[in-house]
């Protein structure tokens, strides 16, 4: 009991130590950041002949009904080198002819790059116009395999990794490229800043009104994101030991990806140990090189909401963690890696891996010295408080680095909620989170669903694609919803929308309303309008048979899937 | 043991409340901020707009909170406007008083008012302040620097360049993106100022930036230094050649062959002279070109079928050729090259 209670107090010493120590210092890092970001001369010359071509790798599979989307809003990015590349992961569902209708495509004959290695390519496509889109057909193989791909294809210096789920905002490539334009021979990668999009309000692949998520599930994952990108990556990135660029949107140096052979297709933590096999082989090779969180550019991505997904989300990025881990403990305290060695790689082992299982076991431990009047119950309140408390601070801190930089929910209602969600996480989904990480570490030593993750490919249900929300299954000619005016939303009476939508068994009722924001566009034909008239603009867009862009919740009154088929 | 837990809670209860109060003071400032931009930017951008389009008096700005808002809107007005509108403007700033102030904010003591007086500056782009901004590029912040550097390339004279090459010299190394900024501003404004960047005799860093800048430009007067720059180093030696492709020098055709063929070359370097060679498009390429489809390096092959397609009627039927009768790699890519 005494050598867990001192190994208690030092864990936590040290896990105050280092995260304040990563507040402080994302701090400095976000002022650096806010200043050089304002600066024109540099903003010009990202406008300039200057600025890196980057080529945006879209990994897709089964996408069909969102990918067009995607490709369109990314290829209205304000860049003005700019180059995007879908791969195609062996989809079953018609995304690539969805492509090639829409861009009207033609099969191009490309043979395959040495460069990394990957699964079979079986066609390229290029656009018949000036666009510039290429894609990728190939033979499933996951994501990582996916991108290696087209950081074979690509033919931009610098490559940027898109989830075909997510949303980039309007400057997020310029934003994030800075750091290359800045110091184009040191750094290495660059990555965003992920926000959840749930709750937000999604016009033409653009979000066009930020709000907080109604779930609960989604808001305690907001806290945890912002805390996640201003506070620890901010300021591992001011100690160049930034360990993860995020998947869903990160930026590298094309050479130094093929330099260290591209992703790793036998891990589920892909994003995470390329990072840090940059890491190793620069300091390796002895090279300065930098690797940046950039605090301003978004990616808006939907977070589960479900308990069940989120705990698959949680367990696949621990095992993640831990492969990288495994991979590279040669690198732990070794002073040859410098500060990643010394610092980032051992507080991802102490704080990520062995955390959970500490804190999860100091539950059963300190119940029990209770029960036997081990502990007093005062001591043991105060060091609850004490725990929760300094969560509350460094979430605090984060909110407050947030808000200084650029806060997209600035209502006063968002700030409590944010404070009242940053207290409440630590009864009850801390716990929870912390049990899914010890899962997924006990299903790493198992090695259970190891082959399963890679052979399912991207659109995983866990990955809640944002395009589409649906996962695939049989497309059914739906009737989603009647549109009744609302004085917020006033339309044109409109019943019966016939939609294509995808029904799963866990989802056998297409509908709309559930959420703020239906966030797929859907084949929407309108069969009858009271009036004969079109909707109201705003609430229906892309009417008349075509595709129905965004479709705006409100005011709209969900009915049981299959009511009036044609 | 018990003390200092309630010590330490009660530290920590504090910071909390802190840290809240600090969240409220942003989100009230924000607010404010919002609301008067609110209330005031609407009756700003008319009374602006008014004046521009020649239909009003000139506005009349009072009380530091709307001078703040008149000149955010006037900034994001001046990086649209172009011709006389921008010069009618920017006459007005000055004579509002924005350029006195924003040449004494150059002087202040916080770094961010130096920022902000030097981003005004450079908006601005009024030679009433080219004094200002010279003196400017001694300052301490390298933000303060650039910008000013990238300033006075655009308002000053042929005698402030030796100080504007100098600025960039200082942070070629540090900050070789601030450097490139103030080298593009200079070759925008004055493009023959590149002369003495492109030569031997300059620092490695800055010839090396200013050898990307005269080719992403496509200078064609610095066609002779960039050919020059082809004996470079590997880095040096592929900008020149791109830059060298880009602009068609055809007096170049030798010196990339010669580069292309050198195995003791980057492949890079080597690429870069053969699609240098292709955009030339001179047909004596073709025999160097077709050798290259055979060498093992992927981008340099892939580099060399590109510029035998675009050598026009030759280049394509030796890439026929190589289709039919090459060895499957080489087919491949010839094929590929066939059909762009």
């Amino acid at each position: 009991m005494i050598v867990f209670t001192w190994f208690v107090c030092g864990f936590f010493v040290a896990f105050v130590a280092v995260n304040s120590m990563l507040l402080c210092l994302a701090t400095v890092q976000l002022r650096r950041y806010q200043a050089r970001s304002h600066s024109s001369a540099l903003r010009r010359t990202l406008r300039s002949p200057l600025a890196p071509p980057i080529a945006v790798l879209v990994p897709a599979y089964n996408e069909a009904s969102g990918i067009a989307d995607s490709v369109r809003s990314l290829l209205a990015l304000d860049y003005p080198r700019l180059e995007v590349v879908v791969v195609n992961d062996g989809s079953t569902d018609e995304t690539l002819q969805h492509l090639i209708d829409v861009f009207d495509l033609r099969p191009v004959q490309r043979p395959t790059p040495p460069f990394v290695t990957h699964k079979p390519v079986r066609g390229v496509y290029a656009a018949r116009s000036q666009l510039r889109l290429l894609v990728i057909d190939k033979d499933n193989g996951g994501k990582a395999d996916s991108l290696n791909a087209g950081i074979n294809f690509a033919t931009c210096p610098l490559v940027c990794s898109v989830d075909a789920d997510s949303i980039l905002e309007q400057d997020a490539l310029a934003k994030t490229a800075m750091p290359f334009v800045e110091d184009p021979e040191r750094t290495v990668a660059t990555g965003g800043m992920v926000r959840i999009a749930n709750g937000c309000r999604i016009d033409r692949g653009r979000v066009t009104e930020a709000h907080l998520p109604r779930s609960a599930l989604a808001m305690f994952q907001v806290v945890e994101y912002m805390r996640a990108f201003f506070g620890t990556r901010t300021g591992w990135t001011a100690l160049n030991g930034l360990l993860i660029v995020s998947g869903a949107f990160g930026m590298f140096r094309r050479d130094a990806v093929i330099g260290v052979g591209g992703y790793r297709t036998d891990t589920v933590g892909e994003d995470m140990e390329l990072v840090v096999r940059l890491h190793r082989t620069f300091r390796d090779a002895r090279r300065p090189y930098r690797i940046v969180h950039v605090a301003d550019p978004v990616c808006w991505t939907e977070a589960p909401e479900s308990t069940r997904i989120l705990r698959r989300q949680r367990r696949r990025w621990q095992r993640g963690s831990m492969e990288t881990l495994l991979f590279h403990w040669r690198m732990l305290l070794n002073p040859r890696y410098g500060v990643v060695g010394l610092l980032a790689l051992p507080a991802l082992l102490l704080f990520e891996i062995v955390g959970p299982i500490l804190e999860l076991s100091g539950y059963v431990i300190i119940t029990a010295g209770l029960v036997l009047g081990l502990i007093s119950p005062p001591a043991f309140l105060l060091f609850l408080a004490l725990a929760i408390l300094y969560g509350l601070v460094i979430t605090m801190g984060a909110a407050v680095l947030e808000d200084a930089t650029a806060n997209p929910h600035p209502a006063w209602s968002s700030l409590w909620r944010i404070v009242l969600y940053a207290v409440g996480e630590s009864f009850g989904y801390r716990q929870l989170g912390h049990l899914w990480r010890v899962e997924g570490l006990w299903q790493l030593v198992r090695k259970s669903e190891w082959g399963a993750m890679e052979r399912k490919g991207l659109s995983r249900p866990d990955s809640q694609s944002l395009a589409n929300p649906l996962v695939p299954g049989p497309l059914v000619p739906t009737v989603i919803a009647t549109v009744t005016p609302s004085p917020r939303h006033p339309v044109t009476p409109v019943t019966g929308y016939l939609a294509g939508r995808r029904r799963t068994p866990e989802r056998p009722q297409a509908y709309a309303g559930e959420r703020d924001v239906l966030l797929a566009p859907v084949k929407v034909a309108v069969k009858e309008t009271a009036c004969g008239d079109r909707p109201g603009k705003g609430d229906l867009d892309g009417q008349d048979a075509g595709d129905l862009e965004v479709f705006h919740g409100r005011g709209i009154d969900p009915v049981k899937a299959g009511d009036g088929l044609f | 043991m018990l003390q200092t837990l309630v010590d330490l809670t009660a530290c920590l209860a504090g910071l909390v409340v802190l840290l809240l109060l600090l969240l409220i003071a942003i989100r009230m400032r924000a607010l404010r901020r919002a609301r008067r931009a609110h209330r005031f930017r609407p009756a700003v951008e008319e009374a602006l707009g008014t004046y521009l389009a020649g239909s009003g008096a000139a506005p009349v700005v009072a009380g530091r909170g709307e001078r703040v808002l008149f000149l955010a809107v006037a900034q994001e007005a001046l990086s649209d406007l172009r011709g006389n509108e921008r010069d009618v403007l920017v006459a007005l700033l000055v004579r509002l008083g924005f350029a006195r102030d924003a040449m004494l904010g150059l002087r202040a003591r916080r770094t961010s008012a130096r920022r902000a007086a030097a981003e005004t500056l450079a908006d601005l782009a009024t030679p009433l302040a080219v004094h200002e901004v010279a003196a400017a590029l001694a300052n301490r912040d390298i933000l303060v620097r650039t910008t000013c550097a990238c300033t006075l390339a655009a308002i000053g004279g042929e005698d402030e360049v030796p100080a504007i090459v100098a600025a960039a010299e200082r942070d070629a190394l540090a900050a070789p993106g601030a450097a490139a900024s103030i080298v593009l501003a200079l070759a925008q404004a004055r493009p023959g100022a590149l002369a003495p960047l492109l030569e031997a005799s300059a620092p490695a860093a800055i010839r090396r930036i200013a050898v990307t800048i005269a080719a992403d430009l496509r200078v064609a007067q610095f066609a002779g230094l960039l050919q020059s720059c082809l004996a470079g180093s590997d880095d040096l030696a592929t900008s020149s050649a791109r830059g060298l492709g880009m602009i068609g020098e055809f007096g170049a055709v030798g010196a990339l062959a010669q580069l292309a063929a050198d195995d003791t070359r980057t492949p890079q370097a080597r690429a870069a002279a053969a699609e240098a060679l292709g955009a030339i498009g001179d047909p004596a390429s073709l025999g160097l070109l077709e050798k290259l489809l055979e060498v093992p390096d992927w981008p340099l092959r892939a580099a060399a079928a590109a510029a035998l397609w675009r050598l026009g009627q030759h280049g394509q039927a030796a890439l026929h050729r190589a289709a039919v009768a090459g060895p499957p790699e080489m087919a491949a890519l010839a094929a590929a090259a066939l059909d762009p």
